[in-house]
């Protein structure tokens, strides 16, 4: 089915296969996208106490252990300013601890408690129900496709190197811990 | 071996080639994107007077046209408490107007005055310029796989015919 012209100032994508040009109609959809699924798992989150930015710092926690700020800022995307706010109200529930650093009391490192590993492991059920729900009937070579496009894309867009290989790898930032 | 089921830790990739089974990364890079692109819009937006949110209730009201509330919700498949927020903050900038029944707030008619659809076309290019940093060296090919998954995806999220015409068709159902 062919598509009408968007209207102005939107630009139209020359082959009709979609209603805007490709990359803008991507980025339109990963956006909405994004606001659905957090939507949706504050909603399933809820019941256990969690919202998806608690989930996804907790996440970071259970596969890494003891984490500086740095690194959970690097591993989940988002910013310090939110990040602090996120620690702070974790702190208050149990789910994590948080400590500093005696030499450089700017340095604060978070942990998880055993009430956050239990958080965790029931919020980890939600998030991969709604995932699987999400991509259910799409092949997995395609979504392997997309995943290696993604990638690239995620990384033209970190605002700094920790950021990209953090996103991307979702490597031990242990590693590169002098 | 224990007959327990052990709950699942972690998502992993039986071929070792993500950090996540492909269903997961492909979602943990989609929210990656969209927190980078968020954030580095709402600063380039700032000039404009407007942060994401902001554009993207004016971009609703160029595709879909004058709108109540209740459309707007569903085209921007966002909660109303959040809309109502930024819709207060876009009618007392003077960029959108209520018209209509002031006795049922239901029946109130969103649209955008002249000077927010000519701020939303000032802006638009912020957010062109942004999606092209994106993607930087990706084959237009590859772009539209890309947005075919992203597609199937929104189609598994809502059934709403509103949400999908504006977010699929990018206009009214």
């Amino acid at each position: 089915m062919p598509h009408r012209q968007p209207p102005a100032p939107y630009l139209s994508d020359p082959k009709g296969e979609f209603p805007l040009a490709p990359l803008d109609f991507a980025m339109h959809l990963t956006s909405s996208i994004g606001l659905m699924r957090d939507n949706a798992l504050d909603q399933g989150l809820k019941p256990l106490g969690l919202s998806v930015s608690r989930y996804r710092v907790l996440g970071v926690l259970v596969r890494f252990g003891v984490c500086r700020m740095t690194d959970l800022s690097n591993l989940t995307a988002m910013d310090r300013t939110s990040l602090t706010r996120i620690a702070d109200h974790m702190v208050d529930k149990g789910l994590v601890t948080r400590t500093s650093n005696p030499k450089d009391r700017r340095q604060v490192f978070l942990d998880i408690t055993e009430a956050g590993r239990e958080a965790h492991r029931d919020a980890l059920a939600v998030v991969l129900a709604y995932n699987g729900r999400i991509l259910n009937g799409i092949p997995e070579e395609a979504q392997r496709e997309a995943a290696r496009t993604l990638r690239a894309m995620a990384a033209n867009l970190a605002p700094n190197a920790g950021a990209r290989d953090g996103i991307i790898y979702y490597a031990d930032p242990a590693n590169d811990k002098d | 071996m224990s007959a327990l089921v052990q709950p699942q830790l972690a998502s992993t990739d039986d071929e070792g080639e993500f950090p996540f089974a492909p269903t997961d990364y492909v979602l943990h890079l989609l929210a990656a994107i969209v927190m980078f692109r968020d954030a580095a819009l709402d600063a380039e937006l700032k000039p404009f007077g407007l942060n994401i949110g902001r554009f993207r209730t004016l971009s609703i009201l160029v595709r879909c046209g004058p709108c109540t509330m209740t459309e707007l919700s569903s085209f921007a498949a966002v909660d109303r408490t959040t809309l109502t927020r930024v819709a207060d903050h876009l009618v007392a900038e003077g960029l959108v107007r209520r018209m209509g029944a002031a006795r049922d707030r239901r029946q109130v008619v969103l649209e955008l005055t002249d000077e927010g659809r000519e701020r939303h076309a000032r802006a638009f290019e912020v957010i062109t310029d942004c999606n092209r940093r994106i993607g930087a060296g990706v084959p237009e090919g590859e772009v539209r796989k890309v947005a075919r998954l992203l597609t199937a995806i929104i189609r598994n999220q809502t059934s709403n015919p509103a949400t999908l015409a504006s977010l699929l068709d990018f206009a009214r159902a």
